[in-house]
Parts: C-alpha cells; sequence; structure tokens
C-alpha cells in the first residue's frame, strides 16, 4: 500500500502541474476548463492520500465539476472577439481526466474495501445473504461511510466521459 | 531514496508551493476572465491542500485544517460564481445602460 501510495502521489503531482500549465497556456477556452477541472480532480486525489475524503468529495464536486460548469456557460456570453477560434478538441484533455478519476477510483477501492462491500452488495440482489438485503448494505453504507458514494459518482463520471469521447470519435469519423 | 519513497509533509508543501506560484504567474500575466478566475481557484486549492496536510502531518493532529479547507472551498465558490455573476452582467447589459443604472 504504501508503494501504491507514493505511486499516486508522483502521479498526481505530475498530473496537477502539467495541467496547470497547459490550462493557463490553451488557446481555446473550453479546452482550458476541462484542463482546470483535471487539476482540481488530482488535488482531491491528495486529499484521499491525506485520509481527508469529504474535503475530497467537496473537492471534486464543487472545484472540478461545478465551477468548470459555471465556467463554460459564462464562455458563451462573451462577445465573439474575444473568444478563440480554435476549435475544441475534446480528445486532448478528456483522457487525463479519466486517468485522473480512474486512479482515485482505484485508490478508494484499495484503501477502503468497497470492492468488497461492492461484491456484497451484488451477492446480497443474488439472494445468498437474505438477512440483509442489498438495499439495507447500500444504504448503511452511505449512512456511515460516504466514500461509496464517492465511488458510485466516479463511477457514473467515468462513464460520461468515456461517452463523450465515443461520440467524438464517430463524430470525427463522420466527417 | 528515502526522501522520494518516504512521502512527508514537505512534498505535499512543495506541490502546494509550485501550484501557488503557477496560479500567481497566472493571475499576474493573463488578461482573460476565465483564465484569471482559474489561476485564482488554483492559489486557493493550494491553500486548501496546506491546510490539509498540516492538519494530517503536523504535530497537532486535528480536524481544524480539513474544517478549514471546506469553509476555504464554500468562500471561494460563493466568490467565483460572484465573478461569473459580473461578467455575465457586464455582457448582456451595454456599457449605457450600466452607466444610467450607476448614475440613478
Amino acid at each position: 500500500m504504501d508503494i501504491l501510495s507514493v505511486i499516486f502521489f508522483y502521479i498526481f503531482s505530475f498530473l496537477s502541474i502539467v495541467g496547470s500549465i497547459i490550462a493557463l497556456n490553451s488557446k481555446s477556452f473550453l479546452n482550458a476548463i476541462m484542463w482546470a477541472s483535471c487539476v482540481f480532480v488530482t488535488v482531491g486525489g491528495f486529499y484521499i492520500l491525506l485520509n481527508a475524503t469529504f474535503n475530497a468529495t467537496l473537492q471534486i464536486g464543487v472545484w472540478g465539476i461545478l465551477i468548470p460548469i459555471f465556467l463554460a456557460i459564462s464562455t458563451s456570453y462573451l462577445d465573439k472577439p474575444e473568444q478563440n477560434k480554435t476549435k475544441f478538441n475534446i480528445k486532448f484533455a478528456t483522457p487525463a481526466i479519466s486517468i485522473a478519476f480512474l486512479l482515485i477510483f482505484i485508490l478508494l477501492g484499495i484503501t477502503s474495501n468497497y470492492f468488497e462491500r461492492l461484491f456484497e452488495v451484488i451477492t446480497g440482489d443474488l439472494g445468498l445473504n437474505l438477512e440483509y438485503s442489498s438495499l439495507a448494505i447500500l444504504s448503511e453504507n452511505l449512512t456511515l461511510n460516504y466514500g461509496f458514494l464517492i465511488v458510485l459518482f466516479l463511477i457514473v463520471v467515468f462513464l460520461l466521459i468515456v461517452g463523450l469521447n465515443l461520440i467524438s470519435v464517430f463524430k470525427d469519423r463522420e466527417e | 531514496m528515502d526522501l522520494l519513497t518516504n512521502i512527508g509533509l514537505y512534498h505535499y508543501l512543495v506541490i502546494a508551493i509550485l501550484l501557488f506560484c503557477i496560479g500567481l504567474y497566472g493571475l499576474l500575466t493573463t488578461k482573460n476572465i476565465i483564465k484569471t478566475i482559474f489561476a485564482l481557484g488554483l492559489m486557493l486549492s493550494a491553500i486548501g491542500l496546506n491546510f490539509v496536510s498540516f492538519a494530517s502531518f503536523g504535530d497537532f493532529k486535528s480536524v481544524s485544517g480539513q474544517s478549514f479547507q471546506i469553509f476555504l472551498v464554500i468562500i471561494s465558490c460563493v466568490q467565483i460564481i460572484l465573478a461569473i455573476s459580473f461578467v455575465v452582467a457586464a455582457k448582456t447589459l451595454k456599457h449605457k445602460k450600466i452607466k444610467t443604472v450607476f448614475k440613478k
């Protein structure tokens, strides 16, 4: 676990520093916003390494997702000459964000045995554990440990990112 | 070799300093409003990282640093939403109208 935490620390630090430099120097607004969200998600990863999961949820939820969405909306209100004419290519920024989300997901799974709990939920669905139904275990985990919420949330976000990537790839092929 | 493998307080402080310096550079150099907001956010997240790292590695292990970080996130979120609303208001309302509003 120590070696893994060291590896995760270096990956997060690399992604955060490189992503922040790219975000400040990128020409298109949307590309900068995507790299910025990547940086803030990696800072959330640092909080998970420091055993501050609640702060990580706040960081990822507010800085990683909410504020980039607000910034992306506000770019539509800017004048045309202020907007750059370079076409936003989602394929450059999304792999970095997806890697960051996946790393946090794996880190949570390794550190707190979330995969075992997920497996318990699945076995409860199959009827192997009749005393505790799947919904009971799920609600218990949700109430006792908010980290379970993060895992579910990250899975949804990761699937969204993969879907966006696939849509962009198919659009490019059609063109 | 121990310095690379045993990650402690100083590693997180170095990362926080680097993020803060990149944010400061962006704040001073860019004229774009979106990038200045991002640079401000980068500096604030570096400060939050400092708080949390001191809370977990410092001599006084407590939750106070983490609670400070929560306050920091909430305040910065409000600040950035205000900044975005100013941008939207300045762009949607024309300058003449804004002047008349301030005169009255």
